[in-house]
């Protein structure tokens, strides 16, 4: 069961190399199970073809159809129970809902592990 | 007839209209003056050099029917067929209007109406003011400041991009370390990273230039500091009081980097018994030219000496470095209940009187 959020699975999309690797190395490191994608698109593919995702951690800003924060609306509205943390070098988006998690870049490992740990241990 | 002769008054009435056009072509403003049914019966020499039009073709003629009806402008209809009658006056109407001789213009109009003794009917100034290259230059100057806002915007989201890899780098590099103190460094210099973000950051909400507010800016900053370095686990409390007062953006930097720095220090050393309710208060009084920066914590109190018990010591060299750069003193208190460091710039140090 989903209870201990080490065996989660989490779709880390951000266009920045060296970024993607930085938070998959994280939450890999925390125990999650990581899928890396370099745009909205790639990451809707393992959306489609994994049903068990669980945690959406996702850049604003992308190159490619659909931003960051598109992706987000359409990852909530399609599977709604997928907990959904952003992070940007921008301020917040202000239609963001209150209910999708944001960090200013650089983000505090710790804080983006501590919210992804309680959004995990919710579902299940 | 009142004891004036015919011709004396004839004189004096020549006179009086020589004294007019002399004014209309005195101002450099195109002016027209016009009788009630809007024809003109004067033109300023600046109407004629500006609209490119000769005397010949003006005077007399009906305003709408000027060249060719370049001045039948509803905007200007409205203007002198309903606010003049109404209102008498009319100042900074603009109309823009595509000109056949001269192209597009924005036109600024000052228009009045004159009224004569015995009501022998009315005459309308008008005024007209081109001012298409002093829109143009403000509608240019506005687009200037758009660009430098989003510039700067890039800018920021750069630099806060640049700042992540960096972050993420470090952190990647401590995750495969085999040596544990290497890893704590590591990790300390990923913290470091962090909290200069955040103090940038702030630094940036409150206005890139000019004076900064201290209070509101340390609040932003130790929310920031509070959501990053505390967590929700730890029962730690981070609260800004003081008078607060207003400082540099340089100066403003300093003092946030030494908040940073000693918030993270007094997290990580002050609170042994994670069950006791921790507090850590940042304060920042200002008077005339003198403040004082103070950071408390209710914690375990003096250990060994310095304020900061890191092992690399980094801690109490970048404090020191920083409040010598503000020409403040540091100085730290430490006892049972807890440890209080404060910066403190004083201009005037208090002297020793002494009786004579």
């Amino acid at each position: 069961m989903t209870d201990i959020p080490a065996n989660a699975l989490i779709v880390v999309v951000e266009d920045d190399v060296f970024e993607r690797m930085g938070a998959s190395s994280m939450f890999l490191d925390a125990g999650y199970r990581v899928l890396e994608a370099g745009d909205a698109d790639e990451a809707l593919r393992f959306f489609d073809t994994n049903a068990d995702i669980s945690l959406l951690f996702t850049d604003v800003s992308m190159p490619g159809s659909m931003s960051g924060s598109d992706l987000a609306r359409h990852v909530a509205e399609r599977w709604p129970r997928v907990g959904i943390i952003m992070a940007s070098g921008r301020p917040r988006p202000h239609k963001l809902p209150l209910s999708m998690l944001f960090h200013d870049k650089p983000y505090a490992p710790a804080a983006v592990l501590r919210q992804a740990r309680e959004m995990t241990s919710q579902l299940g | 007839m009142h004891g004036t002769s015919f011709r004396e008054q004839f004189t004096a009435v020549a006179d009086a209209w020589t004294l007019a056009q002399g004014i209309v072509d005195t101002v450099r403003e195109p002016v027209l003056v016009l009788d009630k049914n809007l024809r003109v019966i004067a033109a300023s020499r600046s109407f004629y050099s500006a609209f490119k039009v000769n005397p010949e073709d003006t005077n007399g003629k009906l305003l709408y029917a000027l060249g060719d009806g370049q001045w039948d402008i509803p905007k200007l209809r409205v203007l002198l067929e309903k606010i003049i009658p109404e209102q008498g006056v009319m100042e900074g109407y603009e109309v823009e209007h595509e000109f056949p001789g001269i192209g597009s213009r924005t036109i600024c109009l000052n228009a009045r109406q004159v009224f004569y003794e015995g009501g022998a009917g009315t005459t309308i100034l008008l005024g007209m003011e081109d001012v298409t290259e002093r829109r143009i230059l403000e509608r240019e100057k506005d687009e200037l400041l758009r660009q430098k806002d989003t510039l700067l915007e890039e800018l920021q989201h750069r630099i806060a991009n640049s700042l992540q890899i960096i972050a993420s780098i470090i952190l990647m590099k401590a995750r495969a370390v085999q040596s544990k103190e290497t890893r704590f460094h590591l990790e300390d210099a990923h913290k470091r990273v962090l909290s200069i973000a955040a103090v940038q950051k702030q630094l940036h909400a409150s206005g890139a230039t000019g004076a900064i507010e201290i209070t509101p800016y340390l609040s932003k900053l130790c929310e920031s500091l509070a959501h990053s370095m505390i967590g929700d686990t730890r029962p730690i409390s981070l609260k800004v009081l003081g008078e607060g007062g207003s400082a540099t953006s340089r100066q403003a930097e300093s003092l946030g980097l030494i908040v940073t720095e000693l918030v993270m220090n007094a997290l990580k050393h002050a609170f042994r018994n994670d069950k006791a309710k921790g507090q850590i208060i940042v304060a920042y009084d200002m008077i005339g030219t003198n403040w004082k920066l103070s950071i408390s914590d209710n914690g375990i109190g003096k250990r060994d000496g310095g304020f900061a018990q890191g092992k690399s010591g980094l801690g109490t060299g970048i404090v020191k470095a920083l409040a010598h750069q503000l020409d403040a003193q540091v100085e730290t208190l430490a006892g049972p209940g807890g440890t209080t460091v404060s910066i403190t710039h004083a201009t005037f140090p208090t002297k020793v009187v002494q009786a004579a």
